[in-house]
């Protein structure tokens, strides 16, 4: 179908131009590490504190990160406004979007991934014994974020003060996710590990919801 | 004009009426005493405010469907009536709060999802106020109070099921929390008064934007000419 | 009794308008109507295609087919084009009718409307009310009405080399040997010994070569071209001139916006002007390319 290898080719384009520059990457797993740092100066955690909020910190500090990483999204296509290109070359505006938040739900996982073992030293958290799950729910969370970032993103890039606007937007809507994600997170790494399979099954449908609603309204957000 | 001033009538009587009842008519609440009162208030702002926003939803799609302004206009206007009630809801929680616990703020599960979905609706306002082209301020606004809304039940959702291990301190009580019958009525009665007060206050600020906007219309071509 | 279990697949025209993704599915025989009718996503449609013994398709799908092999001769219809930005109204009933083939220049002042009209066409902006058309010359071809557009800015990506750019838009269109059809192209706009050098360090020049190159990937029937001389040099100019007459020769049906009299307006078979929005002027109807070209006709 023409939507798969639309998404596919600019998905390949998206990677394409990110790790020449790995702008992106760097800044983004750059202030994740200061975020985790400043809490620790802000909060000074003793061992059993750190494991109960340890997680919810590296949360926030994930949403933070992701509402700085996903400002360039559509802002780069303005330029030289290759998204008019993209939009009459692509048979389904929805290919754009999709290609897009694939692009960023890797970025943002990778600059986890990289982040986990820093986070577990500094927290003094076992992330080992539950990794599998600890990456499901971080894969989960961050395709939340990445969908909903997807979208404000082309919205924001319309509007003035884009640079302040899009963590506004972002942030209260990604509430569910901050809380399922932090409490299943702190209970996988718990003493006595627990996976909640009912927090995993909420940020399924939370990314469903929206990836659909994306679908369904995405190319009215490209329309001029 | 005239339906203008004879809703505005039946709402203000309403109000009246339902502060009277939640003074004077309502039984004085065991435990709580006076302050309880407020429950008539708090509970009918949080139902007509929910309902105002479902209001701009629909608003929101029928103008992405349509494209006619005054669907726009509804929005705007349902979700400024939606956050001014959301706006009594959390203030009078901790109102209610203070002198039965001293404290002002609890992490009551309505309460705060009541104060997430504050935070959106701002943003949407906020959005507005950042386009200065109509038509896509309309769009885009309404593609995002198309999230937002569908974001409101994953907000209740979210922190219903996982933000209430730490026993906190309900505020109003559950749904179930046996209601004296006058109560009831009582609370029925708010819950009326506040929507009907909402419909009249949204038919307004629609009158408004609409009047703004030909007004802008008239601005813009003088401008160009 | 019917011969045949057909599926017919057709669109919901309602909801068409509303939202081109859900189509109506039928079950039924050739000669009643459908009994059971479901909606769908039209993703799930092409799936059911598969597998469909029978095909009967009842309106056109949603979404353009393939590109096809060689230009054939589109035209374009504008018919009561309106566009308005908030009070202001950038098109104000614009009805042309251009001819497949024909080389129109579009003039008049700034602001006149060029802009959003060559947009509207290129289907990047969505007109108020009013309809586009792509008429075909012969009436059966489903002709690719996707037009070539170049505007002031490149709209390719100043991080991928030339070559990479083609192959993307290449590929994104379906044209068949994306990389081959990037050569060819490079070579064709003088850029092949450029063609690994990101399009960050070309030379105004060669980005309105490259932009021209991107436009005409998928070969298009229809090219639309917004202000092409601007800030290019005489030499510029010419090779322009000399680009657009090959590509007008070859079948394409070419629309640009233009100041004043130069090479490029000399390949013209027909001027329109266009002032606040509106046509006030037109070759077919008598008034003088000239007075067009130098916004003396009214």
């Amino acid at each position: 179908m023409s939507l798969l290898s639309n998404t596919a080719t600019l998905l390949g384009k998206e990677l394409r131009t990110e790790f020449r520059s790995r702008e992106l990457l760097t800044t983004t797993v750059v202030f994740i590490l200061v975020v985790l740092i400043l809490f620790s100066f802000a909060i000074n955690p003793t061992a059993e504190e750190s494991r109960e909020f340890g997680p919810g910190l590296l949360w926030l500090a994930i949403l933070f990160a992701a509402s700085l990483m996903l400002q360039p999204c559509f802002l780069r296509e303005q330029s030289n406004d290759t998204l008019s290109s993209l939009r009459l070359a692509v048979s389904d505006p929805f290919s754009i979007f999709l290609a897009k938040l694939i692009a960023n739900t890797l970025f943002l996982l990778l600059t986890e991934i990289l982040m986990l073992p820093l986070f577990a030293a500094f927290y003094n958290i076992a992330i080992l014994p539950e990794l599998h799950y600890l990456l499901l729910v971080l894969f989960l969370g961050s395709l939340g974020v990445s969908v909903v970032g997807t979208a404000l993103s082309a919205i924001s890039a319309q509007a003035r003060m884009r640079e302040l606007l899009l963590p506004l937007l972002l942030l209260p809507l990604l509430t569910p996710v901050l809380v399922v994600s932090a409490t299943v997170s702190v209970s996988l790494l718990d003493r006595e590990p627990v996976i909640q399979w009912k927090g995993i099954g909420f940020l399924a449908i939370f990314d469903l919801i929206f990836l659909t609603a994306l679908w369904l309204f995405g190319e009215y957000l490209l329309e001029e | 004009m005239l339906k203008r001033v004879l809703l505005a009538a039946v709402a203000i009587l309403l109000v009246i009426a339902s502060a009277y009842a939640s003074f004077f008519i309502a039984p004085t609440e065991r435990t709580m005493g006076l302050i309880q009162r407020i429950f008539y208030f708090h509970v009918g702002s949080a139902w007509a405010g929910m309902d105002a926003f479902f209001v701009c939803f629909i608003a929101n799609l029928l103008y992405v469907w349509k494209r006619a302004p005054k669907y726009d206009w509804l929005g705007v206007s349902a979700a400024e009536v939606g956050l001014v009630l959301t706006s009594v809801v959390l203030i009078t929680g901790p109102i209610w709060a203070h002198p039965v616990w001293g404290i002002w703020w609890t992490w009551d599960a309505r309460l705060t999802s009541t104060f997430v979905l504050w935070l959106l609706y701002v943003s949407y306002l906020l959005l507005r106020t950042l386009i200065e082209e109509p038509d896509r301020r309309a769009l885009l606004s309404s593609l995002f109070g198309i999230f937002a809304f569908l974001d409101v039940p994953l907000v209740f959702g979210a922190i219903r099921w996982w933000r209430t291990q730490h026993p906190s301190p309900v505020i109003m009580g559950g749904p179930g929390s046996g209601l004296d019958p006058t109560m009831k009525e009582v609370l029925f009665f708010s819950v009326a008064a506040m929507h009907v007060l909402a419909a009249f206050l949204i038919v307004e600020r629609y009158i408004l934007e609409k009047m703004k906007n030909e007004l802008d219309i008239l601005q813009r071509e003088a401008e160009a000419l | 009794m019917p011969d045949a279990l057909i599926l017919r697949v057709g669109s919901w025209a309602h909801w068409r308008v509303a939202h081109p993704r859900f189509v109506r599915v039928g079950l039924g025989f050739p000669n009643l109507r459908p009994d059971i009718i479901f909606v769908i996503p039209s993703e799930a449609r092409n799936l059911l295609l598969l597998f469909a013994g029978t095909i009967e398709f009842l309106g056109a799908p949603p979404n353009a087919e393939k590109t096809l092999p060689s230009p054939t001769p589109t035209g374009l219809r504008f018919e009561n084009i309106d566009k308005r930005y908030g009070g202001l109204f950038a098109l104000r009933r614009v009805s042309l009718e251009i001819a497949p083939g024909e080389c129109v220049v579009l003039a008049g002042r700034n602001g006149s409307g060029k802009t959003t009209l060559l947009r509207v066409a290129a289907r990047i902006v969505r007109p108020t009310s009013g309809k586009l058309s792509f008429p075909a010359a012969t009436a059966d071809s489903t002709s690719n009405n996707r037009p070539g557009y170049v505007a002031h800015t490149t709209m390719v990506y100043d991080e991928l080399s030339a070559e990479e750019n083609l192959v993307l838009f290449a590929r994104l269109q379906n044209v068949a040997q994306p990389a081959a059809r990037a050569e060819e192209l490079l070579r064709e706009v003088g850029l092949y010994d450029r063609r690994a050098s990101l399009v960050r360090t070309f030379s105004r020049g060669m980005r309105q070569r490259i932009a021209i190159a991107r436009a005409l990937v998928h070969r298009p029937s229809v090219l639309l071209f917004d202000e092409p001389a601007t800030g290019l040099d005489p030499l510029g100019i010419s090779w322009l001139a000399k680009s657009l007459g090959d590509v007008h020769r070859s079948g394409c049906t070419v629309v640009m916006s233009l100041h004043g009299e130069s090479e490029i307006s000399a390949l013209a078979t027909r001027a329109v002007q266009l002032d606040a929005g509106s046509v006030v002027a037109d070759t077919n109807s008598g008034a003088s390319l000239h007075s067009i070209l130098t916004f003396g006709g009214a």
